[in-house]
């Protein structure tokens, strides 16, 4: 299913904003109070959901919606 | 929780391949896949699709309103979503109710559903109360990604009406960032509103040694201190040296706290790590790194003082059952415990919180078919109700009794509540040779056809007992849901049928954790039965005066002490009723004013001819020209003996030795204590012009005697 949507709503709950749109170029800089350790939060609700475990290479270099929909992606394909 | 299931998977495919202007039969065929339960992941996936496709909120709507028609749960929880979206949230928030209304036990997703409707729609205390049921089933770690921020606006609303409020502190050799949330949100499950401190990164020693440190400025009730195995940096063998210094270090510190401030201690001890090199050898040579880390645990707990608490990571780690250490978490974020095992954690902190405001559970309640026993025993009868071996369920059950029976060793006062005829419920206790709890156990035995709400309500009556301190243990999830929906206030541990799983809901819920021991802790089951005991005589004694007369009571007093601190500290948090200004104390607030010269604080006792009441009145007067009553208490047990006389004679004569002229007492009206709005008019004090305020001319006043109760010498100071 659709990635960008699934994140959204973590991301609404997250955020604790109903109407929160995000998009793949969504970054640190766009949303209020994702700092470091909202970084965190969201690396652990994004791991359970999907249950799937990012690499701390990856983890590390996660700026933007789009890297998490990217790393989502090649942790799926290698597990298949 | 994880990944998407097959069921949705369909759903999502039906809707995918849908034109537009037929998505809202496609939803309800979508629904229709699912069982009757909640599937809140499901109906999360749905909802995200369904907006993307329609986009147009009216249309959005739309669906909402078909889909609200529909016949399962799932398909309420859908409209709910929809019409969110739609931003209708009072149609949304009644979709969410009808279909939390169908929803047997408890569904933490749904409810946080609810209750961010409910606070959009400004109705903060029900969206707290949704939030903090939801909390009552321990959902894991990512629930509270998605709730903190939400409780924390429920709490900033200022709309929640705590039980209590309290400041704790952090200090930490880890992150706290994680944990900080956590604590707010368990200590508001159990109705507390926690302010929380996080000091700096690694800075236990600098915060407390520096007076002018974020700490103080902060003045934390309580601070929880968390430290971990790796500070000890422990070589596989020869690190005692080491670690006896870091302990030594430790304790100082606690002292060094307490001096500049009146505080309790929250010490998590030292986690057994994975396994190190040199595997059994850790454990097995005299000086080996597990068998450091056990004695480190033991030197904190040496001679541990009155002001500290323990929580031992092990025990933790135990009841967690998951990887307590995530390596990948520690290297990257230096986070300890594993983020999963921090709810737990958290609950532990928060019921050491509970305790050092005096709000641990009083009561246990508990059923009788399949819970006391396992069968039901109007139709199996005594021969075949299984209770101990050779049934592996009877066994359970005899081991749930020992649990309870080892609560009332230690204060907690036990009863029944069943629904049964008096002689079935009764025949077990009295004829069963393998019940382990007898009927002279229970303070209060409950066992007929009425609901049973209402016979809780009776049983705190009798009891003078709150009910929020009562804890109802119950097989059926109708009569658990019966009791939360009638009396929120009765904490219900949500607990699958097995007696295990029972004795498990017990040990997580933590409801009785208790700091301290007291005389009175292990005497209140003695106390309340003889209680029941009076009652009886109450009714057969003609008069008032006769029965006062009859009951020869005796009072005892003297000046709050350290043996009777933790008793009198204890009062001041548990007493609502006969409690003239709802003053709450901790330990160190009480020790700070008995110690003062400007306090005069007293503790009565009373006894009669059928036992000791114990220590169950308080008074704190602020002493000068005119004493300022501060605090004026008695327990529930001991009204109607006339002790307030007594009581008013001996801080009048102290008054007069003290050279004092008069005595000004305060009454300030809360929900409970409307028994006392007369209290200093009926002792002589004159009403003054300041709202609740009350002044006694002591060169006036004639104090009233009080007949019934006569007095033994001033005590030695002993409780």
């Amino acid at each position: 299913m659709d990635h960008l949507l699934r994140l959204q709503r973590i991301f609404r709950d997250a955020f604790d904003d109903d109407a929160l749109t995000i998009t793949p170029q969504t970054s640190h800089d766009d949303l209020d109070g994702w700092d470091s350790v909202q970084q965190v939060k969201l690396i652990l609700s994004i791991e359970a959901a999907y249950g799937i475990q990012f690499d701390i290479e990856q983890v590390t270099r996660f700026k933007t919606v789009a890297d998490f929909i990217a790393a989502i992606e090649s942790q799926q394909s290698s597990k298949a | 929780m994880s990944g998407i299931d097959h069921a949705t998977e369909r759903a999502l495919g039906l809707l995918q391949d849908c034109p537009t202007d037929r998505l809202g039969p496609a939803a309800a065929e979508a629904v229709a896949l699912f069982a009757a339960g909640a599937n809140v992941p499901a109906v999360d996936a749905l909802a995200d699709l369904l907006e993307s496709r329609l986009g147009d909120p009216a249309a959005i709507g739309r669906v909402g309103d078909l889909l609200a028609e529909g016949p399962t749960p799932m398909a309420k929880l859908l409209a709910g979503r929809l019409l969110t979206l739609a931003a209708r949230t009072d149609d949304a928030i009644a979709a969410c109710t009808q279909a939390l209304a169908s929803l047997p036990g408890i569904e933490p997703d749904a409810l946080a559903q609810r209750a961010r409707l409910l606070a959009k729609a400004k109705r903060f205390e029900e969206a707290a109360a949704d939030l903090q049921a939801a909390l009552t089933a321990y959902p894991p770690y990512p629930f509270f990604v998605k709730s903190e921020r939400l409780i924390e606006r429920i709490i900033a609303s200022g709309l929640w009406q705590p039980r209590r409020k309290i400041k704790l502190a952090v200090l930490a050799s880890s992150t706290t960032a994680l944990l900080a949330p956590l604590l707010r949100a368990s200590c508001f499950r159990n109705g507390v509103q926690a302010d929380v401190y996080e000091g700096p990164y690694g800075a236990i020693h600098q915060e407390i040694l520096d007076p002018g440190s974020g700490l103080y400025r902060f003045a934390p009730d309580a601070v929880l201190i968390l430290v971990n195995s790796r500070d000890l940096a422990l070589p596989p063998s020869g690190g005692m040296q080491q670690a006896a210094d870091f302990c030594g270090q430790l304790r100082a510190r606690w002292s060094q706290l307490r001096d500049r401030l009146p505080c309790h201690v929250i010490q998590v001890g030292f986690d057994c790590p994975p396994a190190g090199a040199w595997g059994a050898l850790e454990e097995m040579i005299p000086d080996g790194r597990r068998r450091v880390l056990a004695e480190a645990n033991r030197l904190l707990l040496a001679d541990l003082p009155p002001y500290v608490s323990f929580i031992d990571p092990g025990e933790v780690a135990l009841q967690f059952a998951g990887p307590f250490h995530n390596a990948v978490e520690w290297h990257t974020a230096r986070q300890y415990p594993a983020s999963a095992a921090l709810p737990l954690l958290a609950d532990h902190v928060a019921a050491h919180c509970q305790a050092v405001l005096g709000l641990t559970a009083k009561v246990l309640v508990m059923d009788l078919d399949n819970t006391m026993w396992e069968g039901i025993i109007g139709e199996d009868g005594l021969g075949g109700i299984k209770i101990g071996p050779p049934s592996p369920q009877g066994e359970g059950r005899l081991e749930l009794q020992r649990y309870a029976k080892e609560l009332q060793g230690r204060g907690i006062l036990l009863a029944v509540c069943s629904k049964n005829s008096l002689a079935n419920a009764e025949s077990p206790f009295r004829s069963h040779d393998s019940m382990l709890l007898k009927l002279e156990d229970f303070v209060a035995f409950a066992a007929n056809w009425q609901d049973k709400a209402s016979n809780l309500r009776a049983m705190a009556e009798e009891l003078s007992l709150g009910l929020d301190s009562f804890v109802f243990l119950d097989d059926s999830p109708i009569e658990r849901a019966w009791v939360r929906r009638e009396l929120p206030q009765v904490i219900v541990p949500e607990c699958g049928p097995a007696p295990w799983d029972m004795l498990a809901a017990l040990r997580r819920g933590m409801y009785f954790e208790s700091l301290a021991l007291t005389k009175e802790d292990f005497e209140r089951h003695r106390s309340y039965k003889a209680n029941a005991d009076r009652r009886r005589t109450e009714q057969a004694a003609g008069s008032l005066e006769d029965f006062l007369r009859g009951l020869e009571l005796t009072a005892r007093h003297g000046p709050v002490d350290e043996a009777a601190l933790a008793r009198v500290a204890q009062l001041t948090n548990k007493t609502s009723q006969f409690n003239l200004t709802t003053r709450r104390y901790t330990e160190e607030q009480v020790r700070a004013m008995a110690e003062s010269p400007d306090w005069w604080c007293r503790w009565f006792r009373l006894t009669d001819k059928f036992g000791d009441y114990g220590l169950i009145g308080v008074i704190f007067a602020r002493t000068g020209e005119t004493w300022e009553i501060d605090t004026w208490l008695m327990s529930c047990r001991a009204l109607g003996r006339q002790l307030e006389q007594f009581m008013c004679r001996v801080l009048a004569d102290a008054a007069r030795t003290g050279g004092a002229s008069a005595i000004r007492g305060q009454y300030i009206p809360t929900a409970r204590n409307g028994l006392v709005k007369d209290h200093y008019a009926e002792l002589g004090f004159k009403s003054e012009s300041e709202e609740g305020r009350f002044l006694l001319d002591l060169s006036a006043a004639s104090i009233p005697t009080c007949d019934f109760i006569s007095t033994s010498e001033p005590a030695p100071n002993r409780i």
